[in-house]
C-alpha cells in the first residue's frame, strides 16, 4: 500500500500547531461549535432534568453566544494574516470562553430557577473543559482543511504557471532567437554594404580600413552587447482560473484513522465532569477508569486489527464512528454489574460523543491526508518549474553567447583575414575580391546556425581539457554511459556541461592548486544531470571575487555549489537535460 | 643552408589559422597548426618548435593561457607570440605580468599585415627587441589609461549594473564603486557633468575595445 494514503500520526506537538494556527478563531471553527454546543444543550441536557425543548434551546443559543463573543473579541488581538503559531494564546481563549459559557448558562440557571445544588463545579468546570476541548478538536480541524485548501490553491497556481511557461518556452526561444538575428543584421549589414562598395574601389587601403573600422566600430561592441544583455524572464502573474479538485484516494488504510490513545484522552477529559455529576467521586474515578479503559484497548484493538486494511474513504467515514462508538459499549455492561446511577440514556449519549470524537478525528486526518499528497504534488510542480526555468535561462544565455561568438570569433577573423589578404595586393583583383566576399558571407552564415560545438562531441572537448591539464594534474572524467547516449542529441546539455566541467576543473587546478581531481557526471532522473567533482586542492581562497566562473554557473546550471570535506574540495551541479518533447503536466 | 624554424599555430578560426600559416611559410618557416590547445600541446611534442604563435580565445576548451601555462611547465625554451583580439590580459581577468618579457603580445586588429608578425616571431627567436612588439603594453591601446581593477569594474558598468549592484557584487560600499567609477570617467576624459549620459559613452569605449571576451580567470 502506498505510503500516500497513510496520513502522518497526531503528535503534541504537530496537535498544538494545529489548534495554534491562524484559523484557530476563524468563522469555520465557530460553526462547527454549534454542533457540540447544541448537541449537549438540546440532548445532553434533556438527560438530566425536566424541562422543555425551548428552554433548553434558549439556554444552548445563549451559551453559544457567550463563547463565540469570546472568541470573536479575541481575534482582535489575532492577525489572520499571520503565519505565526500561538498555541498558548489560542488554547487560553478557548479556556476563557468556556468559563464565560458556564458562567453565562449557570446566571440563567439561577435566573429561571433551573439551577440545582451541586451545579456549581459542573458549571465553572465541566463546561469550560468540554468548550475546551471541542474548541481545540474544531480548530485542529479547521486548521486542516484550511491548510489544505491553501495548498490547493497553491499547486493550482504553480501548475497554472508551469503549463504557461511549458506552453510559452518555444516561443519565446524562438522570438529571442529572430530579435538577436536581426539585431546583429540591422547593424551589420550596413557595414557589410560598405564593405563592399569599398572592395568594388580602387584602392585595398579603403577597403582594409573600412574592415577595421567594422570590427571595432560594430562588431566588437556587438559581440559584447549582444553576450552580456539579460533576458526578462518574469514570473507569469495572476492566478489560476480553474481550481484544483482534491485528490481523494480511492481506498486508504482504516486502522491509520483509529488513534486510540489521543481519542481516550479527548473523551476522558470531556466526560470528567459529568461523570462527577452523577456518582460520588470513587464512582466517578472508577466510570472514567472504566471508559477509557474501554475506549482504549478497543479502539487499539480496532487499530491493530485494521491497521493493513484498505477501504474506500466513504466507508472508513462511517466505519471510524462507528468503532469509537463500539468500543465503548463494555461500559454498559459494567455499569450494570456495579449498579451504577448511570441510565441507558446516558450511556447511549457516551456513545454519541464517542462517535463524534471518532468522526472530527477522523475528518482532521483525511483532511490532512489530502494536504499531505498535494504537498507531494505541489513539490513536484515546483520542481518542474524550477528545471523548466533552469532550462529557459540556459537555454536564452547560451544563444546569445553563441551568437556572440560567432561575431566575436568567425565574423572578426574573416574581416581581419580579408584585411590581412588585401593588404598583399596594391589593388584588389577580381578573383581576391571574390575570395575576400566569400570568406566574409561564409562567416555571416554562421549567424544563421550558431553552435560553439561545431561538431565536437562532449568527450573529445572534455578529453582536451585533461590533455593539457595532464603534466599539472592527474584527471579523471567518467560520464555515465547512459547520459553520453542521450547528451548526444542535446546540444545545449552538452554545451552547459562542457562550460561547467571546465569552469570546476580549471579552478581546482589552478586556484586550488588540486594534484588530482575526478569529474563524475551522471543522470539524475529523465530530466537532470548531476556533475560532481571531486579534487585535493585547497578550494577557492577565502574571499575570491565571483566573476565570469560563477555567473556561467548560476546561468546554467539548475542548482550548484562548492563545499569542503576534509583535505577535499566538493563542486557540484546540476544542469538540465532539454528534451523537446517533454510534456509538463 | 639556414636551420629551419619550426612554429605551431594555435588559432581555432580555421580562415585565419590557414592565412597566418601560410604567410609563416612563405617567411621561410616550417609550420604545424592546432586548433585547440590539446592539439597545440600534441604539435609541441610531435615538432619541437621554437615558438608558438598563439590565439587567446580558443573556443570551448582550454584557452590560450592554459596551453602558455604548459609551455611554462614543460617546455620554456619554446617562444611565445600572442596573437589575439583582446587589447591586453587585463580584459581576460589576467594580470599584465601574465605576459612575461620574452612573449611577444600582438591584436589581431593591429596586424596591417603579416610583415609584423614575422618581425614578432624573429624577435622572440633572438631574444631580441622583443618589448617593440608588445601592443598590450601600447599607450594608444584602447582603455591604457585604466588598471586591471577599473576595467573590471568598467565592464560591470558595462554590462549595465548599477553602482548598488556593483557594490554587492565586488564586495564593497556604494560610495567606494561611486568613487572608482568616477575616477574611471577621469581617466577616460569623460566628463560626468556634461552634455549626455557618462555610463553610456563610458559603455561605449568599453564595448568598443573589449568585445564578448570569452576567456577568464
Amino acid at each position: 500500500m502506498n505510503d500516500a494514503y497513510k496520513p502522518h500520526r497526531p503528535t503534541a506537538k504537530r496537535l498544538l500547531t494545529q489548534i495554534g494556527s491562524r484559523y484557530a478563531l476563524s468563522n469555520q471553527v465557530m460553526l462547527l461549535f454549534l454542533i457540540p454546543a447544541y448537541g449537549t444543550g438540546l440532548i445532553f441536557e434533556s438527560l438530566r432534568r425536566d424541562t422543555d425543548f425551548l428552554e433548553r434551546f434558549g439556554v444552548a443559543t445563549a451559551g453559544y453566544l457567550a463563547t463565540i463573543a469570546v472568541l470573536l473579541i479575541a481575534r482582535t488581538f489575532f492577525d489572520i494574516k499571520e503565519q505565526k503559531v500561538r498555541p498558548f494564546f489560542v488554547l487560553a481563549v478557548f479556556l476563557l470562553s468556556g468559563f464565560t459559557r458556564g458562567v453565562v448558562i449557570l446566571g440563567l440557571d439561577v435566573l429561571t430557577g433551573q439551577h440545582q445544588e451541586g451545579e456549581e463545579l459542573f458549571r465553572l468546570l465541566g463546561g469550560p473543559i468540554f468548550t475546551f476541548v471541542t474548541l481545540a478538536l474544531a480548530a485542529v480541524l479547521a486548521s486542516n482543511y484550511q491548510r489544505h485548501r491553501e495548498s490547493l490553491a497553491a499547486l493550482a497556481d504553480e501548475r497554472y504557471r508551469l503549463q504557461i511557461r511549458s506552453a510559452g518556452i518555444r516561443a519565446k526561444v524562438q522570438i529571442q532567437r529572430e530579435e538577436l538575428l536581426e539585431k546583429v543584421r540591422s547593424l551589420l549589414d550596413p557595414a557589410i554594404a560598405k564593405i563592399q562598395a569599398n572592395l568594388a574601389g580602387q584602392s585595398s587601403t579603403e577597403a582594409i580600413d573600412s574592415l577595421r573600422s567594422t570590427v571595432d566600430d560594430v562588431v566588437r561592441p556587438l559581440s559584447m552587447e549582444v553576450a552580456e544583455a539579460s533576458d526578462e524572464l518574469e514570473a507569469e502573474s495572476g492566478k489560476a482560473v480553474i481550481r484544483e479538485k482534491a485528490p481523494i484516494p480511492s481506498r486508504i488504510l482504516l486502522g491509520e484513522f483509529i488513534v486510540p490513545l489521543w481519542a481516550t484522552l479527548i473523551l476522558a477529559i470531556i466526560l470528567v465532569p459529568a461523570a462527577f455529576l452523577v456518582e460520588d467521586a470513587p464512582n466517578s474515578f472508577i466510570i472514567l477508569l472504566t471508559t477509557s479503559l474501554s475506549m482504549f484497548l478497543g479502539l487499539g484493538l480496532f487499530h491493530w486489527l485494521t491497521m493493513k486494511l484498505p477501504v474506500p474513504p466513504g466507508l472508513a467515514a462511517l466505519v471510524v464512528p462507528s468503532l469509537y462508538a463500539v468500543s465503548l459499549i463494555p461500559v454498559y455492561f459494567v455499569a450494570d454489574l456495579l449498579q451504577w446511577n448511570v441510565t441507558v440514556p446516558q450511556v447511549h449519549a457516551l456513545l454519541f460523543f464517542g462517535a463524534c470524537v471518532g468522526a472530527t478525528t477522523f475528518a482532521a486526518q483525511f483532511a490532512q491526508l489530502q494536504r499531505k499528497s498535494t504537498t507531494e504534488n505541489l513539490s513536484a510542480v515546483n520542481l518542474q518549474l524550477e528545471i523548466l526555468n533552469a532550462s529557459l535561462r540556459q537555454e536564452l544565455w547560451l544563444n546569445r553567447r553563441r551568437t556572440a561568438s560567432v561575431l566575436h570569433g568567425p565574423v572578426q577573423a574573416a574581416l581581419f583575414a580579408s584585411a590581412m589578404k588585401l593588404s598583399q595586393e596594391q589593388k584588389p583583383t577580381p578573383a581576391l575580391v571574390a575570395e575576400v566576399e566569400k570568406d566574409i558571407s561564409a562567416a555571416l552564415e554562421k549567424l544563421n546556425n550558431p553552435s560553439n560545438l561545431e561538431g565536437e562531441v562532449v568527450s573529445e572537448v572534455l578529453n582536451q581539457i585533461v590533455e593539457i591539464w595532464s603534466d599539472a594534474a592527474e584527471i579523471s572524467i567518467e560520464i555515465q554511459e547512459s547520459l553520453e547516449t542521450a547528451i548526444t542529441k542535446q546540444p545545449l546539455a552538452s554545451e552547459a556541461l562542457i562550460e561547467i566541467s571546465r569552469e570546476f576543473i580549471t579552478n581546482a587546478i589552478k586556484h586550488g592548486k588540486a594534484s588530482k581531481v575526478s569529474l563524475r557526471a551522471s543522470r539524475l532522473d529523465d530530466l537532470r544531470i548531476a556533475i560532481q567533482v571531486v579534487d585535493d586542492g585547497q578550494g577557492l581562497p577565502p574571499g575570491a571575487k565571483p566573476g565570469f566562473g560563477s555567473k556561467l554557473l548560476s546561468e546554467l546550471s539548475l542548482v550548484w555549489r562548492q563545499s569542503r570535506e576534509g583535505e577535499t574540495t566538493l563542486s557540484y551541479a546540476e544542469i538540465v537535460l532539454g528534451n523537446e518533447n517533454q510534456q509538463f503536466s | 643552408m639556414p636551420l629551419q624554424r619550426t612554429i605551431v599555430v594555435v588559432e581555432n578560426e580555421s580562415l585565419l589559422r590557414d592565412l597566418i600559416a601560410r604567410s609563416l611559410e612563405a617567411a621561410g618557416f616550417d609550420v604545424s597548426t592546432a586548433a585547440n590547445a590539446a592539439d597545440a600541446k600534441r604539435a609541441v611534442k610531435a615538432t619541437d618548435p621554437d615558438v608558438c604563435v598563439v590565439d587567446i580565445e580558443l573556443g570551448p576548451g582550454p584557452n590560450g593561457f592554459d596551453f602558455a601555462e604548459y609551455l611554462s611547465r614543460e617546455a620554456q625554451d619554446v617562444g611565445v607570440v600572442f596573437l589575439t583580439n583582446l587589447p591586453d590580459p587585463r580584459f581576460a581577468n589576467r594580470d599584465s605580468k601574465s605576459i612575461t618579457q620574452n612573449q611577444a603580445y600582438l591584436r589581431k586588429s593591429q596586424l596591417v599585415d603579416s610583415k609584423e608578425l614575422i618581425e614578432a616571431v624573429n624577435a622572440v627567436l633572438k631574444e631580441q627587441d622583443v618589448d617593440k612588439f608588445r601592443h598590450d603594453q601600447n599607450q594608444t591601446r584602447p582603455l591604457a589609461e585604466l588598471s586591471k581593477r577599473q576595467i573590471s569594474v568598467l565592464k560591470l558598468v558595462a554590462e549595465g549594473q548599477s553602482n548598488s549592484q556593483i557594490a554587492e557584487e565586488r564586495g564593497t560600499t556604494v560610495r567606494a564603486v561611486e568613487g572608482m567609477v568616477s575616477r574611471i570617467f577621469i581617466a577616460l576624459g569623460i566628463d560626468a557633468q556634461g552634455v549626455g549620459n557618462a555610463r553610456v559613452e563610458a559603455t561605449r569605449m568599453y564595448l568598443s575595445a573589449a568585445g564578448a571576451v570569452t576567456v577568464d580567470e
